[in-house]
This record gives structure tokens, C-alpha cells and sequence, in this order.
């Protein structure tokens, strides 16, 4: 009977983790402006040339990286490269799909996005000669 | 080959004429039907059937006006019906989320943007018969005469609506006055 | 605005080119005289500009001949009928394209096996960790609410490319 126990909750808990409504997210946070262009971090690279199709900045750089987890219960809270705070909390999540509740100057939004796909972005307020663009992904 | 020859054609048979002239009236004929009724299944619906059933009338289509306005006339006429059948749909804040293809600074065309927004929403909050006689002579550029046509009424109530419509948008547009002339 | 001065629809008809000679001579000259009316006049005109700039094209998304055949051909369709035909008219549109996205999918797929079976699979790791572009997954703003004294609008990078939620304060405007 024991053993049958211990099967079961082995067995289970997978199960369990998954529905445990906690996602990892990944906040890029860059600032584009029209400056002359300086090198590409890569770690933007084919977000940039994405942006680059339809904005006319010249220059885009990775100010901040921030990573994080966001459930239902605990609003995932930061300040933007010493600025405006950013906030996004869970409003539900499967295997594929998220739902998030993003707040941040001058914005309350609610986004679907797919876990380990496209990010959400969030633009225009504005930084040091530029404006900031915050990417927000989730796994 | 001019409009009434397709015409002729087509009530003779000629199916290939009259999809010319669906080629060379849609795009038109979807503009004022999506503008009257907001969207854009529904501006498709209307378009086509306004196609068929003048093909079906085509035997009364004397050529007394140009086969562009007697389109409309039908269309515009679908149009209101269907709005009169349509449920009201819950105005949602659609406007915020159109999508725009944004080339250089979003600021710059975010202001154009705004203003075509608040365009739209003045002109989707005339009532309709309002909205219809604005369109048809702003964005078709149709006499009084064929607006009258189109609406089954007389010069004088096209005369008479525009005028108002005018005053409604003047109102509802006042902020951009002083934008357009900044010495006020 | 001329409130006043009864020349209301005259001056709409002016604007619009529809009055005959005479009565644009006599509008004139009612013009030389009454300041009001100027200004409305004026009015009318950036109205009318406005409108120009603002009603913009809302194009076709589809041909609507096939439509417009199928309801002649039907006669005149009851309701059920042309949304039946209408889902038929859609497949057969949408197929062509369908078969040759499959077709290119299906040339990918072969060339990057092909090009995984001769790269060592101790590549470069991913300099990226974002997905960007097609395929990566729909972003969809479910709802979008600006604080008083700003505006948000969701734009578009391409066709299927980033969506970003662009914020502005009335005064960037």
C-alpha cells in the first residue's frame, strides 16, 4: 500500500509542477534612439532587425536584463533602468500559452503570449536622448 | 470599354463583362459599404449582394445616371437595411487597437494616427443618414444631384443633411482647429 | 461660427461646387461684407481638408467577384445557403496558397536536416534566447487600458512580425 503511495505522488507531482501556476519571464529592456549606430549585442540581434523594418531609430542597445517568475499571487515587480516600474502578474498559463497582466507608466495591459515565442513590447517612454523598449517573453 | 458598353454586354449575357465591372467597382463599392457598417464581413456581404441584384435589375438600368451611382443606390440601400436588422455590437475600444504600419518616429505618426482615429469615430457617430450623404460626397465625390439619387430623396435633404453632418463634425473635431491654423 | 447669418447652405454648396455662376457671384460678394461668414467659410474648408487627410482607403481583403458569381448563379441565396457558400468559396481560395506554403515548409524542412546531418551538432550555441518572426508564437492584446493623459496603440512590426504597445503622453503629440 505503501509502495502504491509512493508511486502515485512520484507520478503525480510531474503532473502537479506543471499546473503549479509559476512561469519564468524574461525582461529585455533596451533604449532605441537616433544616434549613430554602435555594435549589435546579439542578444537582440534579430529583435533589432525586426524593429528596424518599420522604426526609423539608428540605434538600439540591451540596457537591462531582468528574469523572474510570476504567478497569480505575487505580482512580479521591477524598476526600469531607473525609471518607470514595471509591473506583470499571472493571470493563467497552460503548456503552450500565458497570460499576463502587464502595468507600467501610462499603460494597463493584458497579453496572451506563447511560452518560448514572440515577446510582447512595450515602447515609447522616453530616456536619454531615446526611447526605452521593453521586451517581455515568457518560457 | 466604357461602363455603359459592360452594361449592355452584360445584359446580353456577357457573365465576363459584369465581372469587370464587380473589378472596377469593388473596391469602391466595399469602401462606403465598410464605412456604414463598421466591418468588414459584413461590408463584403453587403458588396457582393449589392453585385448580384444589380445584375438582376440590370434590364431597368437605363443609363439615366452613371452605373457607379446606381450602384450605390442599391448599396447604400442594403446598407441601411442591414443596419436596421443588425444587432447594436458593444462598442469596445477598437480604435486603440488598429494596427499601423509606422515608418520613422511613432510619435510623429501616432499624432496622424490619432487624427485619422478621431476622424472615424466623428464620422461613425453621425447617425447614419448623416453619415451616408458625408461619405458619399467626401469620399466619393458625388454630385447633389447623384447623392440624391443614391438616397432616394431630394437635392434639398442632401443639402440639408450635409449641412448638419458638417456642423456635427465641425463640433466634434474642434480641437484639431488649432492645430490646422495655429494663429488660431 | 456663423450662427447669425442664414448663409449656412449656401456655404456647404459653395464648398462643394454646386452653386450655379450667379448665385456664387452673389455669394461673393456677400462674402466681401460679412466677416462671419468668412470665417465659416474657412471652417467649411479645413473641415473638408481634414476629412481628405482622415478617410482612409479600406481596402478589398479578398475579390468579391467569386461572391457576387455564386449568388447569380444561385439566384437569389437565403441566409444559410451563402454562408455554405461562402465557407466553400474561402477553402477554395485559401488552398492554392495553402499547398504552396506546405511546399516551402516541406523544401525548409528537408534542407535543414540535410544541413544538421553535415554540421557537427556541437554548433554555435544560440546567441539569442527570444523568438522573433513567424512561427514563434501569436502575441495577442487581450485588452489595453492608457492611464488619463496618455495614449497607447498597438502596432505592428510586419505582417506576422513583433507586435509593441506604443505609449505616449499628450504632450510628445
Amino acid at each position: 500500500m505503501r509502495h502504491l503511495l509512493t508511486v502515485c505522488v512520484v507520478l503525480l507531482l510531474p503532473a502537479a509542477l506543471a499546473f503549479a501556476q509559476s512561469v519564468p519571464i524574461e525582461v529585455l529592456v533596451l533604449v532605441a534612439s537616433r544616434e549613430p549606430a554602435t555594435g549589435l549585442d546579439p542578444a537582440i540581434h534579430s529583435l533589432v532587425r525586426e524593429l528596424q523594418r518599420d522604426f526609423a531609430y539608428t540605434n538600439y542597445r540591451l540596457v537591462e536584463t531582468h528574469r523572474g517568475q510570476v504567478s497569480p499571487e505575487r505580482p512580479w515587480r521591477t524598476a526600469i533602468a531607473g525609471g518607470p516600474d514595471l509591473s506583470v502578474v499571472l493571470i493563467k498559463a497552460d503548456q503552450r500559452r500565458v497570460e499576463l497582466k502587464i502595468t507600467t507608466t501610462g499603460v494597463d495591459t493584458r497579453v496572451g503570449l506563447s511560452r518560448g515565442g514572440s515577446p510582447i513590447l512595450l515602447g515609447g517612454p522616453p530616456h536619454q536622448g531615446g526611447v526605452l523598449i521593453i521586451a517581455i517573453s515568457a518560457r | 470599354m466604357e461602363d455603359h458598353q459592360l452594361v449592355e454586354r452584360s445584359r446580353a449575357g456577357d457573365v465576363a463583362a459584369f465581372e469587370e465591372l464587380v473589378k472596377r467597382h469593388q473596391a469602391r463599392a466595399y469602401a462606403i459599404a465598410f464605412r456604414l457598417l463598421g466591418r468588414r464581413e459584413d461590408a463584403q456581404e453587403v458588396a457582393q449582394e449589392a453585385f448580384s441584384r444589380a445584375y438582376f435589375r440590370l434590364a431597368e438600368f437605363r443609363g439615366q445616371a452613371q452605373f457607379r451611382t446606381w450602384l450605390y443606390r442599391i448599396l447604400v440601400n442594403l446598407a441601411t437595411d442591414f443596419l436596421r436588422r443588425r444587432k447594436p455590437e458593444v462598442s469596445e475600444k477598437k480604435a486603440l487597437f488598429q494596427i499601423v504600419d509606422t515608418r520613422g518616429n511613432p510619435s510623429e505618426h501616432l499624432y496622424r494616427q490619432e487624427l485619422r482615429q478621431s476622424i472615424e469615430e466623428a464620422i461613425n457617430a453621425l447617425p447614419a443618414d448623416l453619415r451616408t450623404v458625408i461619405l458619399l460626397r467626401e469620399m466619393e465625390g458625388l454630385s447633389y444631384a447623384d447623392i440624391a439619387l443614391v438616397i432616394r430623396r431630394p437635392v434639398g435633404t442632401v443639402m440639408s443633411r450635409l449641412f448638419h453632418a458638417r456642423r456635427r463634425l465641425q463640433q466634434s473635431l474642434s480641437a484639431y482647429w488649432k492645430e490646422a491654423n495655429p494663429d488660431g | 461660427m456663423a450662427k447669425d447669418c442664414r448663409q449656412g447652405q449656401s456655404l456647404n454648396a459653395y464648398v462643394d461646387g454646386e452653386l450655379k455662376t450667379t448665385q456664387a457671384y452673389r455669394l461673393e460678394e456677400h462674402l466681401r461684407a460679412c466677416g462671419e461668414c468668412r470665417l465659416e467659410l474657412e471652417s467649411l474648408q479645413k473641415l473638408q481638408g481634414l476629412l481628405r487627410q482622415g478617410l482612409q482607403e479600406h481596402r478589398v481583403p479578398a475579390p468579391l467577384w467569386p461572391g457576387v458569381r455564386a449568388r447569380i448563379e444561385q439566384g437569389h441565396p437565403p441566409g444559410l445557403l451563402t454562408s455554405w457558400i461562402r465557407q466553400i468559396w474561402e477553402a477554395g481560395w485559401e488552398r492554392p496558397r495553402r499547398s504552396f506554403a506546405h511546399a516551402v515548409l516541406a523544401a525548409l524542412f528537408l534542407l535543414s536536416i540535410v544541413y544538421l546531418l553535415w554540421e557537427s551538432p556541437a554548433g554555435r550555441p544560440p546567441a539569442e534566447t527570444l523568438s522573433v518572426g513567424p512561427g514563434a508564437g501569436e502575441v495577442v492584446v487581450e485588452a489595453l487600458e492608457p492611464e488619463p493623459g496618455f495614449r497607447a496603440m498597438v502596432l505592428t512590426t510586419s505582417e506576422q512580425g513583433l507586435k509593441v504597445i506604443w505609449v505616449v503622453t499628450r504632450e510628445d503629440l
